[in-house]
């Protein structure tokens, strides 16, 4: 593949046409960004493509149940659009797409949340995963090409959208406010607090980022 | 709840916060108007300006009684993003008086002009007030991206622009949450509507 890439710089050049913007990253660093992520991208699908049947869930009454479905199936398609994106990076820069799964969150995240006895459980162990936002944030100043970094940008912000609802969802749960867990909200009986556990922090940290190169395809 | 997303209320440059101040762009040769990073850590704080005083704004109508009925889930979570906007303009004031410049404590008077002004004029209802919110919202989370994927060129500043920009978008669909049966409903940020880094400070 590099030589390829070479013969076709090689080819611009004589043809008068400036090299790419978004250059390729020949050492690999950029791959296993994006390699990475897309096996946290494949935990995410696996686990939130389980998460709607799992008992903690199935046993909750509606509209509860069906709204849970219907975040954690909707956060399930952004997850899969993700993970196009982030393969399509990776075999553009000169990898292989990854389709397994980050092993590491595999022990930490995965485990945990089939194990989960509690909605509420489940739910702020996704949240958990959706620290995916981490990862990505630090990538963003790391990677060297643009439509990555772009991606990594344009990606974090959705994950951060996802842990939100999925901890807001997670309090309301906790405080046995089952019926309240519908959008949209039914803000007159929403307690006072509860869209603010959506939104805990005002900066997103980078401190619990996974490794760059922990989901490389080897 | 206490989780890994952390608490509310991060102050600039704690472990929860973002980068400490970090840039290397400059005035302009005659000593005026900031360029560069500097130029849009101005804008980014007077939009951020603008959110604060526009959601003081609206919670003065709602507590006037002049939105009808405003549920004390929406006015509590109006203040809190009103605080994670003041910790946000902090946060680009000290990138701003670390390069030597006053703080921007001015508001975005084109987005107020174009926006907030006949938006807060209009507001009459608990849901107007939702709706002002999500627009502002997704204004400032399209200008961070905007700015972190390709308008900003120092380290610090592009670390600060993707600590908020991530949780703009949370305030969105917290926000939408109030409205919709599906509030994240793409599964990538946009630009749309972004003020960007050549609009300097307002």
């Amino acid at each position: 593949m590099t030589i390829v890439r070479r013969r076709r710089d090689r080819d611009r050049r004589a043809l008068g046409v400036p090299p790419p913007l978004l250059t390729a990253d020949p050492t690999g660093s950029d791959v296993a960004a994006a390699q990475t992520a897309a096996s946290i991208e494949n935990v995410a699908i696996a686990l939130y493509g389980r998460a709607s049947d799992l008992v903690s869930v199935q046993s909750l009454g509606s509209p509860a149940r069906l709204t849970l479905a219907a975040l954690l199936n909707g956060a399930a398609q952004h997850h899969a659009d993700h993970l196009t994106a982030f393969n399509a990076a990776a075999t553009r820069l000169g990898g292989r797409a990854q389709t397994a799964p980050d092993p590491a969150l595999t022990s930490s995240v995965v485990q945990p949340a089939l194990g989960a006895t509690t909605a509420a459980q489940l739910l702020q162990v996704l949240a958990q995963l959706e620290l995916a936002a981490e990862t990505y944030a630090a990538q963003v100043v790391a990677v060297s090409d643009r439509q990555l970094k772009n991606s990594f940008a344009a990606i974090t912000g959705v994950e951060a959208q996802h842990a939100g609802l999925l901890l807001a969802a997670a309090s309301l749960l906790d405080e046995a406010k089952v019926a309240s867990v519908a959008f949209p909200w039914e803000a007159a009986t929403l307690p006072a607090t509860a869209a603010t556990e959506g939104t805990p922090s005002a900066f997103l940290r980078t401190d619990q980022a996974r490794p760059p190169t922990e989901g490389a395809a080897r | 709840m206490v989780t890994a997303w952390g608490a509310a209320g991060c102050s600039t440059g704690s472990p929860s916060g973002p980068p400490a101040p970090s840039t290397t762009a400059t005035t302009s040769p005659g000593g005026g108007q900031p360029t560069g990073d500097l130029a849009f850590a101005g804008l980014a704080a007077s939009v951020e300006n603008l959110l604060i005083a526009s959601y003081q704004t609206a919670l003065g109508a709602a507590g006037g009684g002049k939105l009808g009925t405003v549920p004390a889930s929406l006015t509590t979570l109006v203040k809190t993003l009103q605080s994670h906007h003041r910790d946000h303009a902090a946060a680009w004031n000290a990138i701003l008086t670390a390069a030597g410049l006053p703080a921007v404590t001015a508001v975005d008077t084109t987005l107020q002009a174009s926006v907030t002004q006949p938006g807060l004029a209009a507001l009459k209802t608990a849901t107007g007030l939702t709706q002002l919110a999500i627009g502002l919202e997704r204004i400032a989370a399209a200008t961070y991206l905007e700015a972190a994927q390709g308008g900003l060129t120092t380290t610090g500043a592009v670390q600060t622009s993707i600590a908020i920009q991530p949780v703009e978008m949370q305030h969105v669909a917290i926000l939408e949450a109030f409205l919709t049966a599906t509030p994240v409903a793409a599964s990538f940020a946009s630009t749309a509507g972004a003020r960007t880094v050549g609009d300097g400070i307002a």
